[in-house]
């Protein structure tokens, strides 16, 4: 039970940095970035390649891949998405899905579909507490979650930057009037929500496999938990991560494991019937 | 002159909704706007401000051209817009809706102290400075409204429809609240109002707009005595 929890709360920490980028940017630009799982999966790549070919570990390469990630998604913002900004929901998608079916046939035709794994020399090691056994990989994961889930709660809450991000996805016409440069707000969105990915994208490597269709599981997720933590409402979606992973964790010591999937995607329609806001449902945010 | 409008054209589409606009607001002057449901007022306030692109015409403040300017690059050169309906961030906190006004200055000790004043100013405001915006009432969220709009410490204030959904009491006291203010910062005032006497009676000077044309300008009192504006305007 013990150990499932971990599993869990792990799990959850993985869940909360892929969903957050997916909201922030729906509810900073009503975008359904269809994007989203293919920049997680190249960053899952990039840590992959960087362990395999230069032999640097993972947790340190999480920070160089998230810079450059946030880069890569400034840029695409700023020169691609910019243009179907105010478009409708089908270009958006179309838009989207488009970088999304690039990325993928590249991993492809690059990478083949091989799975691949990142394989440290401590990933055997772990902390016994009791007669539960935690991997020091997965404590260390934990922590990244938890670390970067916070620093985006202080970024969001406490400087310019972040409060302008959060004015500019509450009413785009007062940004403007207070002087927020909101074009140079959508690229940063956009670029932050890059890093995001490549963090999750990162964490998923060290403990899963990387493959080139990986990128659909993830989006679906992320989807999943934008929802339960109100869609657009970014901090919530660290919640929807939480819930949705023990939500699949204990929905297969209940229900076996052939239903972890279903699990998650009955308490997404539950929630969109019951509580459409999300459960966090912060009044005055993302009001659908 | 701080703000000058000149031969402005505004369209939505291929409807035009303003034509050949000619306004002006000199520093320490309070000018109303005035005319009936779908005149123009709030494009003319929007296409000041940036938001809307004029078809043709300039819009200068202290002779700077801006009419190529960003809605933020405006508001650095000393356009602040109020809008209508407030627009709050309904979701932030009252301090943080008023701070955020401040967002393109960068010397903290001297926003700090704009903020206490603005406190000092309203200060049923301040008794609610930690509830979220979207909690107030419409009075209190008019007050948030312009205090945020001066915490740019703006040249030229642009306030859309101050009474809407308030008690005449209410707004006198808005009205005269701004008068003060204006008065202390000297600043101009571009105020669109529905009480057409109210805000001849507050204003210096005022403008009539009717369905996209300027059709009467003067002085307050002197738009206030004709007679033909009384009878459209006043019904009296
Ligand atoms: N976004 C828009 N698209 C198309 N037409 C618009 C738009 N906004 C306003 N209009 C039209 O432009 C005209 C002027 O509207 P505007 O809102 O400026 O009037 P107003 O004087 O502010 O009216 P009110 O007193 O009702 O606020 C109206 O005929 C309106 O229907
Ligand atoms: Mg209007």
């Amino acid at each position: 039970m013990l150990q499932q929890l971990v599993n869990a709360l792990l799990l959850g920490g993985i869940y909360a940095l892929v969903g957050v980028g997916f909201s922030l940017i729906y509810g900073v630009m009503n975008i359904i970035n269809l994007a989203h799982g293919a920049l997680i999966m190249l960053a899952a790549y990039t840590t992959f390649w960087v362990f395999q070919l230069y032999g640097v570990d993972p947790f340190a390469s999480i920070v160089i891949s998230m810079a450059l990630f946030f880069v890569i998604g400034f840029i695409l913002q700023k020169y691609i998405v910019n243009r179907v900004v105010g478009q409708n929901v089908l270009m958006t998608m179309v838009l989207t899905y488009g970088f999304e079916l690039i990325a993928v046939n590249f991993a492809l035709y690059f990478w083949h579909a091989d799975y691949r794994a990142v394989n440290p020399t401590y990933a055997g090691t772990g902390l016994e507490i009791g007669d539960v056994v935690v991997p020091y990989i997965k404590l260390g994961i934990l922590t990244v979650a938890i670390v970067l889930t916070s620093l985006l709660y202080l970024f969001m809450t406490r400087t310019k930057i972040g409060n302008a991000i959060q004015a500019t996805s509450l009413n785009k016409d007062a940004a403007q009037l207070v002087g927020i440069d909101i074009q140079y707000i959508y690229s940063f969105t956009y670029g932050l929500s890059a890093a995001l990915a490549a963090a999750a994208g990162t964490l998923i490597a060290i403990v899963y496999t990387v493959t080139p269709s990986m990128e659909g599981g993830f989006l679906g997720k992320a989807f999943v938990i934008a929802i339960l933590g109100g869609l657009g409402n970014s901090l919530g979606a660290i919640v929807g991560g939480v819930v949705l992973a023990l939500a699949e964790t204990f929905g297969v010591v209940v229900f076996g494991a052939a239903y972890q999937q279903i699990v998650g995607y009955v308490i997404f329609l539950l929630v969109l019937i019951v509580r459409p806001c999300g459960l966090v449902g912060r009044r005055f945010f993302s009001e659908l | 002159m701080t703000l000058v409008v000149k031969d402005l054209n505004v369209a939505y589409g291929d409807t035009q909704v303003l034509w050949d606009i000619n306004i002006s607001v000199a520093k320490g002057e309070v000018i109303a706007l005035v005319g009936s449901n779908g005149a123009g007022k709030t494009t003319l306030l929007r296409t000041i401000s940036g938001l809307n692109r004029p078809k043709s015409g300039q819009i200068s403040i202290n002779g700077q051209d801006l009419t190529q300017a960003t809605p933020a690059q405006r508001v650095r050169l000393g356009v602040a817009h109020v809008p209508e309906g407030r627009q709050l961030f309904a979701g932030l906190g009252v301090r943080e809706n008023i701070l955020i006004g401040a967002y393109l200055r960068t010397a903290g000790q001297e926003v700090r102290r704009d903020l206490d004043f603005m406190f000092e100013t309203f200060p049923e405001v301040a008794a609610r400075r930690n509830q979220q915006a979207g909690t107030l009432s419409g009075g209190e969220q008019q007050m948030v409204a312009l205090a945020r709009g001066l915490m740019s410490r703006p040249q030229v204030l642009l306030i859309d429809e101050l009474s809407l959904g308030l008690a005449p009491v209410v707004v006198e006291k808005l009205f005269n609240l701004i008068r003060n203010v204006q008065k202390e910062l000297g600043i101009g005032v571009l105020v669109v109002e529905q009480d057409v006497e109210m805000a001849f009676e507050m204003a210096d000077r005022g403008y009539i707009l009717d369905t996209g044309m300027i059709v009467k300008e003067g002085r307050g009192e002197e738009l206030l005595g004709d007679d033909a504006i009384r009878k459209a305007y006043l019904g009296i």
